[in-house]
């Protein structure tokens, strides 16, 4: 008995020793960012640099939304003469490669790549048309963003630093009144770019690519061997990569793009396993890699590790509630109320989203998004529910070994926009398409 | 209406802390966790009379009081002795609560999505104490020392609250004597509202014997103080988001 009860008391310590550091990370991120007065925006470089540019639009069965990226893209105010738009049909069994046939034959500048065989993935998607593309910059959009107008110059201006090998812009879910769980998620995207992001980026750590609302260097992206195909997270493995070879990643706050933020708890769990496995899973391939990284800084380091760990945290966070239970029901280990208090209070500031509540707070402070803030109590709903999923996934990782074994498939997000009527049909009505555009959220990517 | 001013796109935003601030955070923070320490008995005092008369008046049997040391130097003070059930029908009540309790949860599991995981655990913590009851029968808590468990955990709350409160709201609220006041407003009620659900605890005590106790005090204890101080932080938000922007989105 005395053993069982030193084991979850060391069970115990090691947890809060874990939580701790990274809640004190968040906390410094956020403390930082709010009291930003030079937030290194980018925005005063826009224009300086006018490169070739290949958009890269994966498509696997989005006939729901394929018009819409496809037509705000075309929309977007970018030299047509240095831009193209590489619309990829990766095996779908809808209209999606329909959609993408009749915007390629009315406009020049959109190329259609169809794939009938091959490795599935997003990574190998992107593999095969990055081998294709011709832009000196390749930039990305998931299938269901709607860039703004402008979008293109945002992401492109930091490539005035001939240091900087990728880019990133924010994500900003327009659905977030459509589910307590679309709320929840605008305001954990809020607080990990808003704050999370912006902050690593000034502090000159690890801000990451995420693979969708950026872009990279076509020639630094061959230098790093490209996309890997074998990975669930590729912007991640991407993003590593490129900062071990030198390389910097930007992070543009003010190149918002719209998403749609999962609406169903099962659409998030999904993801949120992906998510887990694919960090998880670059954690083990580039940890020894990346500690020893010629041109990293002793902090990116740290920070890097924090950011590949960062899934392991719930189960740790787990064992540590069980530890807690078991000393629950020891009358003699009641002394350690201590640990009990401080498991919770560190815990439950971690997950849901990977940003504490002061993050939350801070983003939606900065945002001004007074009708999300009032959904702050509940983000612990989604903390429990993430938890429990990326346990579950990493207990497939380690001991089911199915994601080890055969290729990868596409792990696609359910769509929940309106495909049918005639407003979002192939793109034959670009009007139409505008007033899609002007009734989402701020106008912002509408000038018109 | 015309604006003072325009105020600036979301990407660029921030809210300056200035020394000042800083200083009235942890003067607040300070000020606080002294006054929790130096008058922690008598609060903790407060708190068990409020209990007690809870249960008075919702007509649950106390049948006196013990006074116990909560930590080395904090105590002695009054808890309430709650007469628990033992007579043999109590097995049957007892199996009747747990069985519908986890028909209960199993319908929300079944209902509720986003909350899955947290009344899976739940589950966990109900059938933890349903396997301790049916086979270590020996194993007891009286409301003394679950009182005493519960104040442990309380009072560490309480003296750590003002440092939470200090980083939510004087240093991120824009109005400092408004992150002042929420500071003090949470501290009280965190105390007051910490009475009221001891009480409830021991009342399930009294009918229902250890059965519930892990689980009520999951979910009623230290993680209900964490939902008060995130309503009230966000309750502090938007009442600065309005302030500051004049009620407009960005």
């Amino acid at each position: 008995m005395t053993y069982l009860i030193l084991a979850c008391k060391v069970c115990l310590g090691f947890t809060i020793v874990v939580l701790t550091v990274y809640a004190i990370r968040h906390y410094l991120f956020a403390l930082y960012r709010i009291s930003l007065r030079n937030s290194q925006d980018m925005m005063e470089l826009v224009g300086f640099t006018t490169p070739s540019v290949s958009v890269l639009v994966p498509m696997h069965n989005e006939e729901k939304v394929a018009a819409h990226v496809l037509q705000a893209l075309v929309d977007c105010d970018y030299d047509w003469n240095r831009l193209e738009i590489l619309a990829i049909d990766d095996r779908s069994e809808d209209r999606t490669g329909e959609i993408i046939d009749q915007f390629a034959a009315k406009y020049p500048i959109i190329k259609a790549i169809h794939r009938s065989k091959g490795v599935g993935g997003k990574g190998a998607a992107l593999r095969i048309a990055s081998a294709q593309a011709s832009g000196e910059i390749l930039l990305l959009f998931d299938a269901d963003y709607v860039p703004g107008r402008s979008m293109i110059k945002f992401l492109i201006a930091p490539f005035c630093d001939p240091e900087v090998g990728a880019v990133m812009g924010r994500v900003v879910p327009d659905n977030g009144g459509a589910s307590l769980l679309a709320g929840l998620l605008e305001l954990e995207r809020s607080a990990g770019y808003q704050v999370g992001q912006q902050a690593r980026f000034n502090l000159n750590l690890t801000p990451q690519f995420g693979g969708t609302v950026g872009g990279v260097r076509a020639s630094v992206l061959k230098a790093v061997g490209g996309w890997n195909a074998e990975s669930l997270t590729e912007d991640t493995d991407l993003t590593f990569r490129l900062l071990m070879q030198g390389w910097k990643v930007a992070y543009v706050n003010r190149a918002e793009c719209y998403e749609e933020a999962p609406e169903t708890w099962e659409v998030r769990s999904r993801q949120i396993r992906r998510w887990a496995i694919g960090h998880t899973e670059c954690f083990h391939d580039l940890w020894k890699a990346w500690l020893k990284g010629r041109f990293l800084s002793t902090a990116e380091r740290i920070d890097g590790l924090f950011v590949l760990a960062c899934y392991l945290t719930a189960p740790v966070l787990v064992l540590g509630w069980l530890a807690s239970l078991v000393l629950f029901f020891t009358p003699q280990a009641h002394s350690t109320a201590l640990f009990l208090v401080a498991l919770p209070f560190v815990g439950y500031q971690l997950f849901g989203n990977q940003a504490t509540f002061l993050e939350l707070g801070s983003a939606a402070l900065l945002d001004c998004n007074r009708r999300r803030i009032r959904l702050l109590p509940l983000s612990l709903l989604n903390f429990f529910a993430s938890t429990g999923a990326i346990c579950q996934a990493l207990f497939n990782f380690y001991f089911g070994g199915i994601f080890r074994s055969g290729p990868h498939h596409w792990h696609k997000t359910v769509r929940y926009r309106d495909a049918d009527g005639s407003v979002y049909r192939t793109g034959e009505n670009a009007d139409s398409v505008s007033k899609l555009l002007v009734r989402s959220p701020n106008g912002l990517y509408l000038s018109r | 209406m015309r604006r003072d001013y325009i105020y600036p796109h979301r990407s660029v935003r921030s809210f300056p802390i200035s020394a000042r601030r800083v200083c009235a955070a942890l003067a607040l923070a300070f000020l606080l966790s002294v006054a929790v320490f130096y008058f922690g008995t008598r609060l903790l005092d407060v708190h068990n009379r409020i209990a007690r008369l809870i249960l008075k008046y919702t007509g649950i049997p106390a049948v006196g009081v013990r006074s116990i040391e909560i930590f080395p130097g904090l105590g002695p003070v009054d808890v309430p002795v709650v007469p628990q059930p033992m007579d043999r029908a109590s097995s049957l009540r007892n199996g009747i609560f747990f069985a519908s309790a986890l028909s209960a949860m199993i319908f929300a599991h079944r209902r509720f999505a986003l909350g899955r995981n947290f009344i899976v655990f739940l589950i966990i913590l109900l059938c933890a104490s349903g396997i301790v009851v049916l086979f270590v029968p020996s194993f007891s808590f009286d409301s003394v020392v679950y009182s005493q468990i519960w104040l442990r955990g309380e009072i560490l709350i309480w003296l750590l609250l003002p440092w939470v409160s200090a980083l939510l709201f004087v240093l991120t609220v824009p109005t400092m004597a408004g992150g002042f006041l929420w500071g003090l407003v949470i501290e009280c009620y965190v105390v007051f509202w910490s009475s009221m659900r001891l009480a409830f605890c021991l009342g399930v005590l009294h009918y229902s014997g250890i059965l519930f106790l892990p689980l009520l005090w999951f979910v009623l204890g230290i993680l209900f103080d964490l939902v008060i101080v995130l309503f009230f932080y966000s309750l502090a938000l938007e009442q600065s988001i309005k302030r500051t922007m004049g009620g407009r989105r960005s």
